[in-house]
């Protein structure tokens, strides 16, 4: 019983996590669902942490679908439960978008190792793993505008 | 393929699985020999092969016995009191330093008291190194038989009840010693009814340094004024419980050592002081368990935590060199007994330390060392496989004969008075040689694995896993022969990714403690690309079914939020402790809106099959019934220990129990063997007799399950229950819908996730801590091993077990295309259909993580976690095989009963 007891003893370290809130919110964005992970904001400490991981969650993602996509739901459909994508603004907007998503997915990985790095905490990786993801969907977006434009050119 | 030729390969495989699991087991925890029995006076005689056991001595009083022993050992007892202070968890670093180094000013001021008696020689302290597994229990355990315990040995002693290998204890008990303990309650567990005066406390309160020893302290002077014992056991926890909570280097580690200290300063001066007055001679022993690392845990093998104290101090004590050597934490047990003129316990692995026995005269020393030689001639003589007794071909037996030889020629020296100081100095050489080489060789016994048995062991589970892979592959073949290129749909890319990205990190030693944040993370991810692909789809009926991924999604954000799990950060608010901090009225509350939600789950389930007659509404009322039993049980009996002092040991809660537990047994029997019977008089389409049948007995499974979980968990974890309920039923629901949009075997592999998701919400992590084992007992009345464990491997694997008996109810409702013409029916392809995928999958996923994991587990034999993670996980995915194998055939069994029956039914009605 000693044995069970003392594994139970916990030790020290302060860290946060909420890995899969982190996925449902970044994820939910994405799909139009109505999934939030509400609970998460109980584990927040310091709210300028989730200021700034909120500013930068509309910038990547909302902000620029939303002014170019307005309220229209068949444009949204389109563009993020069916990735079709015809023009090269669609292209611009949504492979950062994408990129950003995939970036916080793998973001949220080191987070349960014990590295005891202060970057481990939640949400920094997450945002890191965000904003490296935009930064790459920036750079491949580049490249699919320049081939439909190209596509453009020759099919004029 | 066949039927027939599916059902055969699987078996094999099957069969191969668990061979090479065993063939590996048997390799990587190799079971000690042990001898049985206890030593008695024939251990003071030379090993002999004639194996006659004079078991007379058990008649002998007591006294008669400790004379008997005095006069066979020929050496006199040096003491006649002994007095073992444990102080938990105190490394040998903070009193004798480390490296020949003497430790910190700082630490060496905590213990002045103990410093000045090792500074003035009247003590001899010792690094005594401690095997793994460093936690309390099997170090005492080793402390007081000799004996290096296995890993499983924490496993097999589960309930940690008596202690049943010879030890010291016992045979001070068997010569009539009084002995007194004090301090951790762990003893008492061992030790039962040998203590005459006891005061037991719990080492459950972490957080509490002051009591817990203060309720030692406050016997102590009253104890050492009373002069009727000859053994007094104190056993300190506070140090281990600062370090618990600090860590080495906490603020309240200088006050808790010299609390320590004022306390062997006080037990010295009363021990002088009765040396004075009556001339008893009296010995003081301080020993610490084990050590701890810098943040003060323990239980692994690294030099901090190995790392523990040994410290005699008593008359006739003189230390004699300036460094402190290492000893084995085992070396303890030979070396007290032989002081004591007690028989060295049977499974002794230890030798004596030498520097203790220099105040003897020469011929005892020798004695000693000769006794101590033939119990472990004794031990490794009965571990010696093909045992031609006696005829050790190896050096260690010739190590003895060597110094036999030397000892009989000193003696005959010695009676003509020649025998010169070479000669004794050459005969404890040899004596030391072999003791050394002996006691390594059986600790070696204890770690060694053979590497054949491993290596065979996990080829044959490879081959397996191939076996299943390879079965799955043709099933797949079968039912999805069109064969134009599948369009590629992420969910089904994840479900092999999920079982990929699980594999790689079982190698990493931080996720596998924390298991459950992965398990969450992939079950999330993936219900919410299947959220995408139902927004993206446009056929079916997109709003129920959006609606019940959404009710898989909250659901599980609120079951990740339960238990915080793992090691790391448990500490961290989650659910299970906030209702806990609100009491127990609201955790009852939420007890019985659970039960009422699974009540109502099960009703409206069986709501769909009313118009099958009347036999569906006697199931619903057996259902309500057990339902209602649950409720009443929960709320007469659960929580009201304090209160009203019935509780759930009660004889009243006991017969209640019972009764739940025939009931539901009965009401899932009669169900599941009934239901084609009477579905055949109901219906004349086969295929709904038998998807009605399936339904019906798939409902019977879960709810029964469910009514039994929330009978047995923890009262917090009812909740757990019921969400776990929705999510399944929800996935089973989304999957009916959506066709063939979502493949059986998805689905199937997405409610096998969502089950170990589960496992976690439960409570359950990855270290041996978290099982319940306390309500193993319920509605036991008396110890049964096998019924106890039985419960608890209920309420550890309740998730997993919940999602395979769902695959009952999940293949009864999945759209089939299964186009039956009149009368050509036939069994074996129609069992191959309901049971290819539910089958294989779970079988197949959980053989490629068990051979993943044993492949890992195998390379990291010398990791530092071995013993406090890789191993303890490795019993989880061990026993989550065997959960799989009882769920898969529990579910093969009734699948093809229904099938069979049904067939059958309808092949006689013509005719009738």
């Amino acid at each position: 019983m000693m044995f069970l007891k003392e594994e139970m003893k916990v030790s020290s370290g302060f860290k946060d996590d909420a890995f899969a809130v982190e996925l449902c919110r970044r994820t939910a964005d994405e799909g139009g669902g109505g999934v939030d992970g509400g609970g998460g904001v109980s584990l927040m400490k310091g709210t300028w942490i989730w200021g700034g991981w909120f500013t930068e969650d509309v910038m990547c993602l909302f902000a620029p679908a939303a002014s170019v996509y307005g309220s229209s739901w068949v444009y949204w459909h389109r563009i993020f439960a069916n990735t079709k994508l015809i023009e090269s603004i669609d292209y611009m907007i949504c492979i950062p978008a994408y990129g950003a998503v995939i970036g916080a997915w793998f973001g949220a990985w080191p987070m349960p190792l014990d590295w005891e790095r202060t970057w481990q905490e939640w949400p920094i990786c997450v945002m890191y793993g965000a904003i490296m993801g935009y930064l790459v969907g920036m750079l491949a977006s580049f490249g699919f505008v320049v081939r439909v434009s190209r596509q453009r050119v020759k099919g004029d | 393929m066949k039927c027939s030729t599916f059902t055969l390969l699987t078996a094999l495989a099957i069969l191969l699985q668990i061979t090479g699991l065993s063939l590996f087991i048997l390799g990587f925890f190799p079971i000690k020999p042990a001898l049985s029995g206890v030593s008695g006076p024939e251990s003071f005689r030379p090993p002999s092969c004639a194996s006659t056991q004079d078991q007379n001595h058990t008649a002998l009083h007591p006294h008669q016995l400790k004379s008997l022993y005095q006069k066979l050992s020929e050496i006199p007892p040096s003491y006649d009191r002994l007095i073992l202070l444990v102080i938990d968890g105190l490394p040998a670093e903070f009193v004798l330093g480390r490296d020949g180094q003497p430790p910190s000013k700082t630490l060496k001021d905590a213990m002045p008291y103990t410093q000045s008696l090792l500074a003035g020689k009247m003590a001899l302290g010792y690094h005594a190194k401690a095997a793994p597994p460093t936690v309390t229990l099997p170090r005492l355990k080793a402390m007081t038989s000799g004996s290096i315990g296995g890993f499983l040995d924490v496993l097999l002693n589960f309930n940690t009840q008596a202690f049943l290998e010879d030890n010291i204890i016992g045979q001070f008990f068997r010569i009539g010693w009084k002995m007194v303990m004090l301090g951790d309650e762990t003893w008492l567990k061992l030790f039962p009814g040998l203590f005459t005066r006891h005061d037991g406390v719990s080492s459950f309160f972490v957080k509490d340094t002051v009591q817990v020893d203060h309720n030692v302290s406050r016997h102590l002077s009253y104890e050492l004024y009373k002069d009727d014992w000859n053994l007094l056991i104190l056993h300190y926890l506070g140090l281990d419980h600062v370090g618990h909570l600090g860590g080495r280097s906490s603020v309240m580690m200088g006050p808790k050592l010299r609390e320590m200290d004022e306390i062997i300063k006080m037990i010295h001066l009363s021990t002088i002081q009765s040396h004075e007055s009556d001339h008893r001679q009296t010995l003081l022993v301080v020993i610490s368990d084990h050590g701890m690392q810098e943040n003060g845990n323990h239980g692994g093998s690294s030099y901090e935590e190995t790392d523990s104290l040994v410290l005699f101090i008593g008359p006739g004590i003189s230390h004699v060199s300036p460094t402190y050597d290492t000893i084995n934490q085992v070396d303890i047990t030979p070396t007290l007994a032989l002081l004591f003129g007690i028989p060295i316990p049977i499974n002794n692995a230890g030798h004596l330390i030498a520097d203790l026995f220099h105040p003897l005269e020469d011929h005892q020393l020798l004695r000693a060392m000769e006794l101590n030689s033939w119990q472990l001639l004794r031990l490794l003589q009965a571990q010696a496989t093909d045992s031609t007794c006696g005829n050790l071909e190896d050096a260690s037996s010739s190590l003895y004969l060597d110094a036999a030889a030397l000892h009989g020629s000193w003696k005959s020296k010695n009676v003509l008075r020649s025998a010169s100081g070479n000669d004794l100095k050459s005969t404890v050489l040899a004596y030391t040689e072999f003791l050394a080489t002996a006691s390594d060789q059986l600790s070696h016994t204890a770690t060694d694995k053979p590497i054949g048995l491993l290596v065979s062991g996990i080829m044959t589970m490879l081959l397996s896993c191939v076996m299943f892979m390879g079965l799955l592959y043709k099933m797949g073949q079968e039912v999805y022969p069109n064969k134009q290129v599948h369009k590629f749909q992420l969910s089904e890319a994840l479900i092999g990714g999920i079982i990929v990205i699980i594999v790689l990190s079982m190698g990493s030693s931080s996720l596998v403690e924390e298991e459950q944040y992965l398990w969450h993370f992939m079950t999330s991810t993936f219900f919410l690309v299947l959220l995408h692909q139902t927004i993206k789809s446009n056929t079916g009926n997109r709003t129920s079914q959006l609606f019940s991924v959404a009710v898989i999604l909250i659901s599980g954000r609120i079951l990740k939020g339960w238990h915080q799990g793992g090691v790391n950060w448990t500490h961290l608010p989650d659910i299970s402790k906030s209702l806990e901090i609100l009491g127990s009225p609201y955790v009852k509350l939420l007890q019985i809106i659970s039960i009422l939600l699974v009540i109502t789950l099960c009703l409206c389930t069986l709501s769909s099959l009313l118009s099958r007659g009347s036999f569906v509404i006697l199931i619903g009322l057996s259902y309500l019934c057990s339902g209602l039993l649950v409720l009443h049980y929960v709320i007469k009996y659960q929580g009201s220990e304090s209160e009203t002092g019935t509780g759930t040991s009660g004889n009243d809660a006991i017969v209640a129990v019972r009764l739940i537990y025939g009931l539901i047994i009965a009401s899932v029997t009669v169900t599941v063997i009934a239901s084609p019977w009477f579905m055949s008089f109901e219906s004349k389409d086969l295929v709904s007799v038998i998807k009605d049948s399936l339904y019906l007995s798939g409902t019977a499974y879960v709810f029964g399950w469910c009514l039994l979980q929330l009978l047995l968990q923890q009262s917090v974890n009812s909740m757990v229950i019921s969400l776990l309920l929705v999510q399944i039923v929800a996935t089973i629901y989304y999957a009916s819908r959506s066709g063939s949009d979502v493949k059986q075997w998805v689905e199937i592999a997405a409610i096998y996730y969502l089950g170990m998701a589960g496992h976690f919400s439960l409570g359950n992590t990855n270290t041996l801590a978290t099982i319940d084992v306390a309500g193993a007992f319920i509605g036991i009345s008396s110890h049964s091993t096998v019924l106890s464990g039985v419960i608890m491997f209920v309420i550890t694997y309740a998730s997993p077990m919940l999602a395979l008996l769902s695959m009952v109810m999940s293949v009864s409702v999945k759209e089939t295309n299964i186009i039956l013409k009149n009368n050509e029916v036939n069994t074996g392809q129609l069992v191959k259909m309901f049971l290819g995928f539910p089958c294989l999958v779970p079988l197949g996923m959980n053989s490629v993580l068990l051979v993943a994991y044993t492949v890992i587990l195998l390379l990291m034999r010398n990791h530092l976690f071995i013993w406090t993670v890789f191993s303890p996980k490795y019993i989880y995915v061990v026993v989550t095989t065997v959960c799989v194998l009882v769920g898969v055939l529990i579910v093969a069994s009734t699948v093809t009963y229904v099938i069979s029956t049904a067939v059958f039914l309808r092949k006689k009605k013509p005719s009738s």
